[in-house]
């Protein structure tokens, strides 16, 4: 028997060019003066021009802050909470990578209520109400849209979390249009890095429950089937929809299924080498995948069929295998860095990134096998 | 490769958790709650049991108890009324599909100007409903994640009100709640969820990837358990496994659509008072069987989900397989499938058969292959 909770995004839009909707939903939620919150590279690429055109021509005023950083800081998200009050915002939209969504969210709480950044570091400690939030990734992904977290940096380098049901935005909009200029190693890691949340969801320890399964599963089929598709035709809207969508879904999966090792490991190799979240999730997933192995193998087996469709397996085992094969060669063929040294680790940095790991602790006790620090050593070593 | 998707924000799932509903509306700030039931679940406890749960948390309850089947416009007056003399804040729907469909409107009516009848139809409300948790007691309409209501009008018509304001806050699974279901019903109403499962995956309309995910998976649990609940009643694992079945079946059709078995159960219900639930049951498997040649990929897509480890030659024999364990089910039920032994009149079944044709057009859109007028009749006369 299983008993959980889960909780998500209330309202998903997938449509082709829904940005150009902005200002239809804005008014929808009672709101004509809006901050949105985006970063310099998407202002540089021209891609909140129409969106902003559109917010415009439905009589929305809209201030923009593109300011926003990788890893957000404090004092950037500050600045952007700022930005919201001077115009008078009464709704906030987030436009971008998981770190403009991150952004987004804490603006759209701390605009709508009197408590400090400070006060709410941690679970549940918001008190709102926030203002009226639209998400909208330009990656696939994050799966931010639909998450009740957001990471800040804080001036003492240390990644500080606000976890609170009240950072699900009311509204979750999914434009391919906006993701097929994407980079082919962008689109490939942040892809790997969706592939990570719907694994590591199916295979969490204690949270795991049949609607987080189901989406991981569903999450998986899509984002198994397009992700070479994206990178071989990055302009088919089909397949980059099917990106979004299967990155949303994992999710809401990982949102009530939290992730495990990987993601542990990872959070070192960002912290210290700067390496990109989605990369560090690729680097370290196959060795942490043929870990598990022991303890994983029955669900590994269940996620096969959905990344290898129309095959039989004649049993668990043999499923188990053609999983991790799948994944090893798929990691292999994608176009960014394999091995740590390439991202410039060396083998004294093992010991600091083992050390680091360890403190993940709130993640490693959602995996399915438990973790040593000789463990994680071995395993950053293996793809040294 | 466009579509919208809404979803309760917040699911609890757990055995005895009718006990902690007083948790759950204190978290929503309610501290005067309206629970909409029928006589029913106050002759069972339940109603007792909720109002010392909320009472134990520091709410005030009222108790509205007089819900029926294919609830009456005045009987959705009339709990809105005295909700609004005992000045609720919040509403507990607690029962059936009918109980479910009440509250919806109750919560929102009670902070609105709008008369009922202005509701009828596609967003049409435009208050803002109290917050609304809905527990359903039966596996299932799946109303409890459904922004729809149906209720009986003054000239005796169904009259639906689609809505974004009547999704609820919260919907909570409690199986225990299910225990003491008579097997007719449970039979019928898992047969119903079942159905919305299979023609959210097979809708004409709105499929989608998100409802995939949702059909499928709801598809395995109903399927793996209905025959448990039958043979066990008390069967909590079952139990609650067939309301999480049921909750998933909803959160697909509501954003995909039902289809023409729907279409042809509704003048079943309409004029001879067959329950709701029983009349799909009654044309799902001829339903099956007319659809099976236009619908036969995705019916062998579903075969995998409805009978796990089977091995299938090909296509044909999968979608075959498929419709032939919908009818076992069907036969294994122990319900009435004859027209003619529940009271349906022959004489009837060419005005049914318009009713469906002509004022449920949008149910046969979504259907996997067309009807006219005869072939709708064709199986209404093969089932009598």
């Amino acid at each position: 028997m299983s008993t959980f909770t889960f909780e998500t995004t209330p309202r998903v839009i997938c449509e082709v060019d829904g940005a150009l909707r902005l200002g239809t939903l804005c008014r929808e939620l009672g709101a004509q003066r809006v901050l949105l919150v985006s970063d310099p590279g998407l202002q540089r690429a021209g891609l909140l021009e129409a969106p902003m055109q559109a917010l415009r021509e439905a009589g929305v005023e809209v201030t923009l802050y593109s300011d926003v950083q990788a890893d957000p800081p404090e004092a950037s998200v500050l600045e952007a909470v700022a930005a919201g009050r001077d115009c008078g915002a009464q709704a906030v939209i987030g436009l971008g990578g998981g770190s403009s969504l991150d952004t987004a969210k804490l603006v759209a709480l701390l605009c709508g209520c009197e408590q400090q950044l400070a006060d709410i570091y941690g679970i549940n400690l918001a008190q709102g109400p926030r203002l009226p939030l639209i998400q909208v990734p330009t990656t696939a992904g994050t799966g931010s849209e639909v998450t009740a977290v957001a990471i800040v940096t804080t001036p003492s380098h240390e990644k500080k979390g606000v976890v609170s049901p009240l950072l699900y935005p009311d509204i979750a909009l999914l434009d391919a249009r906006l993701t097929v200029g994407l980079p082919a190693a962008v689109s490939a890691m942040t892809g790997v890095d969706a592939m990570v949340h719907a694994i590591e969801a199916y295979t969490s320890l204690h949270k795991k429950n049949v609607l987080s399964d189901g989406l991981a599963l569903q999450a998986l089929r899509l984002l198994a089937g397009n992700l070479d598709r994206v990178l071989a035709e990055p302009g088919d809207l089909k397949a980059r929809s099917d990106m979004l969508l299967g990155s949303m879904l994992a999710g809401m999966a990982f949102a009530n299924a939290p992730v495990a090792a990987v993601h542990a490991l990872a959070y070192p190799l960002g912290g210290h080498f700067h390496v990109p979240h989605g990369l560090s999730n690729a680097l370290v997933l196959v060795p942490v995948l043929n870990f598990n192995r022991s303890a994983a193998e029955a669900l590994y087996a269940e996620l096969a069929p959905s990344v290898l469709p129309g095959q039989r397996f004649d049993t668990p085992a043999a499923a188990c295998d053609a999983f991790i094969g799948f994944m090893t060669a798929l990691v292999e063929r994608m176009p960014f860095a394999q091995r740590l040294a390439e991202v410039g680790v060396v083998e004294a940095d093992l010991d600091r990134l083992s050390d680091d790991a360890m403190k993940v602790q709130r993640l490693l006790v959602n995996n399915p096998r438990p973790v040593t620090r000789e463990d994680a050593r071995a395993l950053y070593a293996s793809v040294l | 490769m466009n579509h919208e998707f809404r979803c309760v924000p917040r699911i609890v799932c757990a055995a005895g958790v009718l006990q902690g509903i007083g948790e759950v509306f204190a978290g929503l700030g309610v501290k005067r709650v309206l629970l909409v039931c029928d006589p029913g679940i106050v002759k069972l406890g339940f109603a007792g049991q909720a109002c010392a749960a909320l009472e134990a948390a520091g709410c005030v309850v009222e108790v509205f108890n007089q819900v029926v089947a294919d609830p009456p416009a005045a009987v959705v007056r009339q709990a809105v009324e005295q909700g609004r003399a005992f000045a609720a804040d919040g509403v507990l729907g607690l029962g059936g599909g009918s109980s479910l469909d009440a509250a919806k409107l109750v919560a929102l009516l009670i902070n609105s100007e709008q008369p009922l009848e202005d509701l009828y139809g596609t967003d049409k409300a435009t208050g803002r409903r109290l917050p609304l948790v809905l527990m359903p007691t039966t596996a299932g309409t799946g109303s409890e994640v459904t922004w729809v209501s149906v209720i009986t009008d003054e000239q005796q018509r169904k009259q639906a009100v689609y809505s974004a304001q009547l999704m609820p806050d919260v919907a909570v699974l409690d199986p225990e709640l299910t225990l003491g279901l008579p097997a007719g019903v449970t039979a019928a109403t898992g047969l119903d969820a079942m159905v919305h499962a299979i023609e959210a995956y097979t809708s004409r309309t709105r499929k989608n990837p998100i409802a995939d995910g949702l059909a499928t998976t709801a598809l395995g649990l109903l399927g793996g358990n209905l025959r448990k609940v039958l043979a066990d009643g008390s069967d909590v694992a079952a139990r609650e496994a067939m309301l999480q079945g049921s909750l998933m079946a909803g959160m697909a059709f509501v954003n995909a659509s039902v289809a023409a078995i729907h279409g042809l159960a509704y003048p079943l219900g309409a004029r001879f008072h067959i329950p709701h639930g029983h009349a799909n049951a009654l044309v799902m498997a001829p339903m099956l069987r007319f659809n099976l040649e236009a619908a036969r990929g995705l019916y062998a897509e579903l075969a995998g989900y409805l009978l796990p480890g089977e091995v299938f030659a090909d296509e044909a024999a999968a979608a075959q397989a498929f419709v032939a364990g919908i009818e076992a089910l069907v036969r294994d039920s122990g319900l009435e499938l004859r027209l003619s032994r529940l009271g349906v009149d022959e004489a009837a079944i060419p005005a049914m058969a318009e009713d469906v044709v002509g004022g449920l057009k949008r149910l046969i859109d979504s259907n996997p292959r067309d009807m006219d007028v005869g072939q709708v009749e064709a199986i209404y006369r093969g089932i009598y």
